[in-house]
């Protein structure tokens, strides 16, 4: 929001005589709503998306009723139909846990849209520290699924949350390693000052190796599917998330396109120049950028079988780990004598 | 170290690859038919519902009532009941049960007359009640389907005559 509409609503409560809690509060609340909506309408959209993708490589059309075109209403149906179910909690789930789970993981995922530039100024808070807050907020979610995989009582789900567990723990370290790379050559921590630096030249023309680590590692964190042993179908019926239903299930589904949409963010903001383009208005460029990288995603889900647990851990110590460090590495030296 | 190196290299390289496939059939043209818009083409034999043929010249049945497809039918989905003497015999009433009958085209095999054809393409023979998949004479012949080459053995006369292809007209426009 432009500052000078903010100072107006600001000076406007202050004649009123109203104290400068309330403004704030609306603003927030505001900003959320209008956050929460973006959320709710892309990861309707990536959903939807995400179906077509996988029939058309199937050679089959995927949802064609709703809505008429395409079945493009079909999200919005699905999301009808998750509401008005029967809200079911276990009888052997430990209740507040099992109630408070879904809400840790959205909120974990709700956060991180705190720092994500969407063009020059379009940015909630533009944190001095946005790198570091998003991947301390996000690593919440695990969390969050350990509470989901723990209260269900399940094996399933227990399993599949310490698998998630296991493979956040795992995968995080190889994907801040690989961040550190283009936050030296910036030396800053800021969206904002990273998108800036690369008026020129994006740095996945600089950091290669990075950003494919980074992007395996991000399709690790919001367990897609190469990597998706918390939730393997074939193993685990659906992993942590077994035992809900109805709109607890729809937020854990929401969460996961959240958690997509912001690790793209990331990598778009990063690696792809953020908001950087000609011609088109910069939100344009970034959310085109950013959606193709789920489109790649979402190819590699329907490309690539599911991995083993073991081999899931070699991929993260034993290459991606070694890449990123040998990467920092380089980027170190070479900041330090050019 | 060459070794893990040329490792990750092959194993980047082959997802490369696996996303060329995959990418290639994301451009491919679905197979799904959608079918109450799109249809596919029957084969030209496709075993459908029955329809008692009429005669090109008469108008009239060409079924004799000789009670043959009753008889053969193995699942007993045929009744029928004749009047008449001689060539003047005609089905009183003339029952097929959808319900029972395996499409095993027997009854059009054995009838002498063709009066009796499966070639019809009609498949769309959903309904709420079981009743509605019982056919009597009238159902039976109101498309006015004549006897049709396609019938594997027919009489001579039968077969030589004109209206073989008015029917395999009719029988396209179905499908």
């Amino acid at each position: 929001m432009s500052p000078a509409v903010v100072d107006t609503f600001y000076g406007l409560f202050e004649a009123w005589g109203i104290p400068w809690i309330v403004p704030r509060l609306i603003i927030m609340f505001v900003v959320a709503s209008i956050i929460i909506l973006f959320i709710s309408v892309a990861a309707m959209f990536l959903i939807w998306w995400e179906r077509k993708i996988s029939a058309h490589i199937q050679v089959r059309f995927g949802p064609m009723r709703v809505g008429g075109w395409h079945g493009w209403a079909q999200s919005i149906a699905d999301g009808i139909k998750l509401l008005l179910k029967e809200d079911i909690i276990p009888a052997g789930a430990d209740k507040p846990v099992f109630v408070l789970a879904p809400m840790v993981v959205f909120a974990a995922a709700f956060a991180a849209y705190v720092v994500i530039p969407f063009g020059p100024g379009l940015i909630v808070q533009d944190l001095n520290i946005g790198i570091l807050y998003i991947i301390a907020i996000s690593s919440l979610a695990v969390v969050g699924i350990i509470m989901a995989g723990w209260s269900s009582n399940n094996k399933y789900a227990a399993l599949g949350a310490l698998r998630s567990a296991a493979q956040a723990v795992s995968y995080e370290v190889p994907l801040v390693v690989s961040l550190l790379g283009p936050l030296l050559i910036v030396g800053s921590l800021s969206m904002t000052k990273i998108v800036e630096a690369q008026r020129g030249l994006w740095f996945i023309a600089v950091q290669p190796l990075a950003f494919l680590t980074y992007f395996t590692c991000a399709v690790a964190e919001t367990n897609r599917l190469p990597f998706d042993i918390p939730e393997a179908e074939s193993e685990l019926v659906a992993g942590f998330h077994v035992e809900y239903s109805g709109m607890r299930f729809a937020i854990f589904f929401l969460a996961e396109y959240a958690n997509m949409f912001t690790v793209c963010a990331i990598a778009t903001t990063v690696f792809l120049g953020g908001w950087r383009g000609p011609l088109l208005p910069a939100w344009t460029w970034f959310l085109i950028k950013t959606f193709f990288l789920l489109f790649v995603m979402m190819w590699l889900r329907w490309t690539l079988a599911r991995v083993r647990v073991d081999q899931l851990m070699d991929v993260a110590w034993k290459v991606l780990l070694p890449l990123a460090f040998v990467n920092l590495g380089f980027t170190g030296l070479l900041v330090l004598f050019l | 170290m060459w070794r893990y190196l040329s490792e990750v290299a092959r194993g980047f390289w082959s997802i490369i690859l696996s996303l060329r496939i995959t990418l290639r059939y994301l451009f491919t043209r679905a197979v799904t038919v959608q079918y109450p818009e799109e249809k596919r083409l029957l084969p030209t034999r496709a075993l459908t519902r029955h329809v008692l043929t009429i005669d090109l010249d008469s108008k009239d049945l060409k079924c004799t009532a000789c009670d043959m497809c009753a008889r053969i039918c193995p699942v007993n989905c045929i009744y029928l009941e004749g009047e008449g003497k001689g060539k003047a015999r005609r089905p009183k009433w003339f029952i097929i049960d959808h319900n029972l009958c395996m499409y095993c085209n027997l009854c059009v095999e054995v009838c002498p007359f063709d009066a009796i054809s499966m070639y019809t393409g009609m498949y769309e023979l959903g309904g709420f009640t079981r009743t509605n998949l019982v056919y009597d004479m009238q159902a039976l012949h109101a498309e006015g389907f004549y006897p049709t080459i396609m019938t594997p053995r027919s009489p001579a006369g039968a077969a030589g005559k004109a209206p073989t292809t008015a029917g395999a007209g009719k029988q396209e426009s179905k499908v």
